[in-house]
């Protein structure tokens, strides 16, 4: 797995301005136009990508194996969890009010089940220090 | 696959941090091959060797 920023020593200053950038434009979204949810789930979803795909500090082959593994559950948990709400929402449609969830909306899924089975991975990796 | 780094890392008095510096991979890492929850690389693996001044089979066992 390629990361997406450089192993330089501004890499974390870079990372860290640009989800800054995305979160300014994530609230600014949300606010300013009418409908304000999918406006700002594109810049949460660029946000988390930006956030999974950068480097870690110490970037070694088993954090690029642990976010293999990560990515690919979140796919397959991300996309199931959403199909369903939609399958569900279009069944409830007309008993109950139900928004209907964009490709981004499953982006945000899979990215969030992702992160956190890799810091759960991470964490697990960590422990029984000897 | 079963391995000797944690007898072989106290033999020399590292700590996981002493040994993942020395092998520029993460304690976390160290921590996963010795609890065998990882099975490292082979340059990794051939890494460990040098280091140890070792055959790769004397640290690694299937």
């Amino acid at each position: 797995m390629n990361p997406s920023l450089p192993p330089s020593n501004n890499s974390g200053i870079l990372l860290k301005v640009l989800v800054g950038l995305q979160l300014m434009l994530a609230v600014g979204s949300y606010f300013f136009f009418h409908e304000a949810w999918p406006a700002a789930s594109v810049s949460i979803a660029l946000i988390l990508a930006l956030v999974f795909f950068s480097r870690e500090r110490t970037h070694d082959e088993r954090v690029e194996q642990l976010k293999l593994k990560a990515i690919s559950y979140g796919i397959v948990f991300g996309l199931v969890v959403m199909t369903v709400v939609n399958i569900l929402g279009k069944m409830l449609k007309g008993i109950a009010s139900w928004p209907a969830f964009s490709g981004f909306d499953a982006l945000i899924m899979v990215l969030l089940i992702a992160l956190g089975l890799f810091h759960y991975w991470r964490w697990q990796d960590g422990r029984a220090r000897s | 696959m079963k391995n000797r780094l944690k007898e072989l890392r106290a033999a020399k008095g590292w700590s996981q941090g002493d040994l993942a510096d020395r092998l520029d991979v993460s304690r976390q890492t160290i921590n996963a091959i010795e609890t065998e929850k990882y099975d490292p690389s082979l340059p990794l693996a051939m890494k460990m060797a040098k280091l140890f001044k070792l055959p790769v089979e004397d640290i690694f066992e299937a």
